[in-house]
């Protein structure tokens, strides 16, 4: 020990005799520049040993070995990051000369991939390519259509025909509209015979173009002159309770006949014969005499054309029920026509258009299964009154009764369900249905979501529909199912699901005669079968 | 696998292991025989372990460190505890060494520049034919009303054959000479700028040129849409003007002299989805005859012309090769046409406009239609599904009302002799129409997107419908300028038909009745377009009527009898009547309904065309 004691004393130019202790001195100034040396601490832990100063010493060792294990950490940790520093190089070099340019090159293909595969652009910057070949033959095509339809159709004037402009084009678009050639036909008829009849009476009689026109006598036509009679009135009125009550037709109807010879109607009391003839033709049809239900509808139409839809509506009827399908399409097409000649005309009333537009959707759901031209005319019916202002009563009982027609169709051809929620809500919102009604809208509600297989709602409908037998036990007996139950066999839904909506239907019909409690036994079976699914 | 490279390399050198400095595994360079790239990826393995192991040494408190020490670790690191084989270290770095590496991405590089060229020069074609073709032949059109309303101006014609010669030398210049293609698309050019070539030499330039993509594997297809038309409809006039023209024209007529007709021609282009094939052998002579191949190209259009094809597959015998298959307008026409008849409110799509007693074949059809998409769909959920997607769709009444267009101007084909405007079943109108529609894009129904599921079930009618026209198509492209002339087509037309109109009416004919007597499934579906042929307003007088006319009354006339009278006076309502019989038979049955009655017609069995 001694050895490195001299050593030190040679490393530090001390004098060969200075003492242990007078070396402990030195070390302790040379650690006060350089505190952290463990070589120095060394010497101090030897030199308070050898001096006697054995827990200095103990402390100074400790302190050695500690700072000695901080520079192997240190030297540790230098080493790694040399060599972080020449891995990051090397990934540099990499990256500088092999992957970027193989990048380079990669993005340069693709970049030169898409713009070679990039469409050229074409005559003009625009989307729609303009190319005057087309123009020139859709022009000529156009002409060719129009040729070919009025060969086809040589009753009806073309008028744009052969005229190559834009207005050709428009009028093809018209023509493309549904019924449209009849439309024109019917027009062309109509302003021809206005040009013939100037006077106000020709121009407000209407002539169907789907039927021959109706042959009538001279005397079903004129009326005799003069002035209306106070006292027919009155006798019509106190007569008219009587006739109401006779059930047989034939009666019915010799009993007219006896009165409008007697009384020898004017043509101001024409509105009284007319009321007394569409007697006769509502009994003949209710008890489905189709002969003399057409017989006395003909004699109407001879007589006054203001209560036209309604002769059209029982000839619709009666041929349907005679098996005569395409006549009856005829005179539903005179229906229709009938209405819009009315409307153009302005002898009706909003209330009065939107009830004929429901009574055609009626007769098109009913009589030909038609549901598009059903609900369009529903659609059309609410649009004439939901534009109104200030709306009257009856215009919102006509809303109430079209909105629930709507909502069978919207049911029948299972809209979606946004539209279906829209139509729904107005019902609720509107408070305009009476308690019979919102028992068929609970009905039409539930098979809706039942058919949705949206069980939930479906439930809470059925719930509403139970209470509501439970607390008024009575429903409507106007409400026609039979062209539901129809479209019914014609749909795609499985056998289960068909039954329960027939069975739902029963509950709701009046022509099911089932006691009350059956019909609420039915409500809870179905409630069960929704919920055992 | 970077491990055991590094560990071979370590072996043959184990004494350049140093842990305490830089060494020569550091270097990339170091691994010699082995592709450049790797060696990096070597490098930076090995310096990644050497951290790992320094970073272990110095947790140890260990410094400096033995390279021996080093070395254990390392070896370790790289091999794991595993017993190592040198079989696989050998087979490892073999497979690097660039003897084998740059051979092999040389090759790949080459077959991927090959397939790129390749790729290349069909883009180039695709972009010639998709819109410089079709624009070239607008060009030509533009010159010739130019010629027609303008006459006197030189100057402006000059700029047009400039044009034109500048748009010609760019689509040369674009193609590639390979396999001749250039040449022979540059002799079509020079025909169509021609005003003395006739359609059918236009055709036949054409088909030549198909018949070459054909044979190299090159998927596209070309159709010109040429129009033969008298020069007077070319001029730009005013309404006053086109009567006093016609009225000299039919006084020119009247003296005997010939009205000039002026040939104007549209490209249209294809790309060839799939290549199929019907093989036909000619059984009804006594000598041994060639199989016949007949091709038949499931296209889709790529051109960007405004104008529609007006059938669903186009076939010109002679004039063009093999017949093609317009899947787009087979889509179509499933979506747009049939599949409506399902939804109450979709049925008013599926006949065309101004049509006789329209209610009742609406009502007739939808049942037939029906009827065929049941048997193809029968799972109540498929019809649920394929109902709701329908619903979606003529949501879209733009898009019906124009499909109810298309429909009402479709012609079952081609025919040489392009009678009317419509002849070249190309129509214009509809699109021109659609384009009235002024709304902005925003307001206007978004495409609809369907999922998976409903392209399957859609492919379920594809499927059905195929094989027909397919089938239908082959027919037409079938010689028969060898079979017998038949004894009823004198007396029957009469003055009606030209000799290419009856050649036409017999080919719609025997290719309906085959088609019905050789597939399987939808018949109703062909039964109601041989109905909708023979009611449209727009066919009445044409090819397509007197064939359809007489299919429904020989098909009824042998069910009621045996026997075939051939005649096509049929009142509306008999056709109706004949074609509600019909659709209430069986597959089965009308399959050997057709089988008997084109058998009665044409005095010869049925083709068999086989795939």
């Amino acid at each position: 020990m001694s050895t490195l004691f001299s050593q030190l004393r040679k490393r530090w130019d001390l004098k060969e005799d200075i003492s242990n202790k007078e070396l402990l001195f030195y070390v302790k100034i040379k650690l006060k520049e350089d505190p952290d040396n463990p070589e120095l601490i060394y010497v101090l832990a030897e030199l308070q040993r050898h001096l006697g100063e054995t827990k200095e010493a103990i402390k100074s060792y400790k302190e050695t070995i500690q700072l000695t294990d901080q520079r192997t950490q240190q030297r540790g940790i230098s080493l790694e990051q040399q060599l972080v520093l020449r891995r990051k190089k090397v990934f540099e070099t990499f990256l500088l000369y092999t992957l970027f340019p193989f990048l380079v090159i990669l993005l340069s293909a693709i970049i030169y991939w898409n713009m070679s595969n990039k469409p050229e652009e074409l005559n003009g910057s625009n989307k729609e390519p303009q190319f005057a070949f087309t123009n020139w033959l859709a022009k000529r095509q156009l002409v060719e259509i129009m040729s070919t339809l009025k060969k086809q159709n040589p009753e009806i004037s073309f008028e744009s025909n052969g005229s190559v402009t834009q207005s050709t084009e428009d009028f093809l678009l018209s023509l493309m509209k549904p019924n449209s050639l009849s439309q024109l036909k019917r027009e062309q008829q109509e302003s021809l015979d206005k040009g013939k009849n100037k006077g106000k009476e020709a121009q407000a009689r209407f002539q169907c173009a789907h039927e021959a026109p109706v042959q009538c006598t001279k005397q079903e036509m004129s009326l005799a002159s003069g002035k209306p009679r106070k006292g027919v009135a009155v006798l019509m009125q106190s007569y008219w309770a009587i006739l109401k009550t006779e059930k047989d037709c034939k009666k019915l109807e010799s009993s007219i006949e006896t009165i409008i010879k007697q009384l020898n109607f004017r043509e101001s009391e024409k509105e009284i014969k007319v009321i007394l003839d569409s007697l006769s033709i509502e009994c003949f049809s209710q008890a489905k005499d189709i002969e003399n239900t057409l017989k006395q509808a003909r004699k109407l139409q001879c007589t006054d054309s203001s209560y036209i839809n309604t002769i059209y509506w029982y000839k619709t009827i009666s041929y349907h029920r005679a098996g005569k399908i395409k006549e009856a399409q005829a005179a539903y097409r005179c229906y229709q026509d009938a209405l819009k000649h009315a409307e153009k005309i302005g002898d009706i009333t909003l209330s009065e258009v939107a009830s004929r537009h429901r009574e055609s959707a009626v007769l098109a759901w009913l009589y030909f299964g038609d549901l598009p031209t059903a609900m369009n005319e529903l659609i059309t019916a609410r649009k004439t009154l939901k534009g109104r202002k200030n709306k009257t009563a009856s215009m919102l009982r006509v809303i109430s009764e079209i909105n629930l027609d709507l909502m069978e169709a919207y049911v029948t051809d299972n809209v979606d369900i946004e539209t279906f929620k829209a139509l729904l809500e107005e019902i609720n919102s509107s408070g305009l249905l009476t308690d019979p009604y919102k028992q068929i809208k609970d009905t039409l509600t539930a098979i809706y979501y039942l058919q949705n297989k949206d069980n939930a709602t479906a439930i809470i409908s059925l719930q509403n529909l139970r209470s509501r037998y439970k607390l008024i036990p009575e429903f409507i007996c106007g409400w026609d199912w039979s062209g539901f139950i129809h479209s019914l066999e014609t749909s795609t839904y499985d056998k289960e699901m068909k039954e329960k909506i027939i069975k739902l239907v029963a509950v709701s019909s009046c022509e099911e005669p089932q006691p009350m409690e059956q019909r609420i036994k039915s409500i809870d079976q179905i409630l069960q079968w929704i919920q055992a699914h | 696998m970077l491990n055991k490279i590094i560990f071979s390399s370590i072996q043959k050198v184990p004494h350049s292991l140093n842990a305490m400095t830089t060494d020569i595994f550091e270097n990339p360079s170091t691994y010699t025989g082995i592709i450049y790239p790797l060696r990096y990826l070597l490098a930076l393995r090995y310096q990644k372990l050497k951290l790992k192991i320094l970073q272990s040494f110095r947790l140890n408190k260990i410094y400096p460190i033995a390279n021996e020490d080093y070395q254990s670790l390392l070896t370790q690191e790289l091999i794991g505890g595993g017993k190592y084989n040198t079989q696989s270290q050998f087979f490892l770095v073999k497979i690097f060494q660039p003897i084998i590496i740059y051979p092999l991405l040389l090759i790949t590089l080459a077959l991927a520049g090959y397939h790129f060229y390749n790729q290349q020069q069909l883009q180039q074609i695709e972009n010639v034919i998709t819109h410089k073709l079709p624009y070239f032949s607008d060009l030509l059109h533009q010159k010739l009303l130019l010629k027609y309303s303008d006459g006197n101006s030189e100057a402006k014609h000059k700029g047009f054959d400039l044009l034109i010669d500048k748009i010609q030398q760019e689509i040369l210049d674009e193609l590639p000479e390979r396999y001749g293609i250039k040449d022979r698309i540059a002799e079509q050019i020079i025909k169509l700028k021609d005003p003395t070539t006739t359609s059918k030499e236009i055709l036949l330039g054409f088909k030549s040129v198909n018949k070459l993509f054909d044979e190299k594997g090159i998927p596209f297809y070309l159709s010109p849409k040429s129009f033969s038309v008298q020069c007077s409809s070319l001029i730009e006039s005013t309404k006053e003007e086109k009567i006093i023209i016609k009225k000299i024209e039919k006084r020119m007529e009247g003296l005997g002299k010939k009205l000039k007709l002026c040939r104007t021609t549209m490209m249209t282009a294809y790309k060839v989805s799939q290549r199929n094939q019907l093989y036909y052998r000619d059984t009804s002579s006594d000598k041994a005859t060639k199989k016949i191949e007949l091709p038949l190209f499931h296209v889709e259009r790529i051109d960007k012309v405004p104008a529609v094809d007006g059938a669903l597959g186009l076939t010109f015998k002679d004039l063009g090769h093999g017949s093609i298959i317009l899947n787009d307008r087979i889509s179509h026409f499933e979506e747009e046409s049939v599949l409506p008849a399902l939804t109450f409110q979709g049925r008013k799509y599926i006949i065309p406009y101004w049509i006789q007693g329209d209610y009742e074949i609406e009502e007739a059809i939808t049942k037939g239609y029906t009827k065929d998409l049941f048997s193809i769909y029968t799972e109540p959920d498929e019809r649920t599904k394929i109902k709701v997607t329908i619903k979606k769709i003529i949501k879209n009444k733009e898009r019906m009302l124009n499909a109810k267009l298309e429909q009402t101007l479709q012609r079952p084909k081609d025919n040489t002799s392009r009678s009317n405007l419509f002849g070249g079943s190309f129509d214009a109108i509809s699109t021109l129409l659609t384009q009235l529609d002024k709304k902005p894009t925003d307001q206007k129904p978004a495409e609809l997107v369907l999922d998976n599921k409903t392209k399957a079930l859609l492919k379920k009618l594809n499927d059905v419908i195929l094989p027909s026209i397919e089938y239908h198509e082959a027919y037409h492209q079938i010689d028969k300028k060898h079979w017998q002339d038949l004894a009823w087509i004198k007396t029957l037309f009469k003055e009606e038909l030209t000799a290419d109109g009856i050649d036409h009416t017999l080919e719609e004919l025997g290719a309906y009745l085959s088609q019905l007597a050789s597939t399987e499934k939808g018949h109703n579906i062909w039964l109601s377009k041989i109905l909708i042929f023979s009611l449209n307003p727009m066919t009445k007088g044409q090819a397509e009527y007197f064939a359809s006319s007489m299919i429904l009354n020989a098909m009824d006339s042998m069910d009621q009898t045996g026997k075939v009278t051939p005649h096509y006076d049929a009142s509306v309502n008999k056709k109706i009547k004949i074609y509600k019989k019909l659709s209430n038979y069986s597959n089965k049955e009308i399959r050997l309904l057709a089988q008997m009655t084109y058998e009665a017609l044409f005095e010869r069995s049925v083709p068999e065309l086989k795939p």
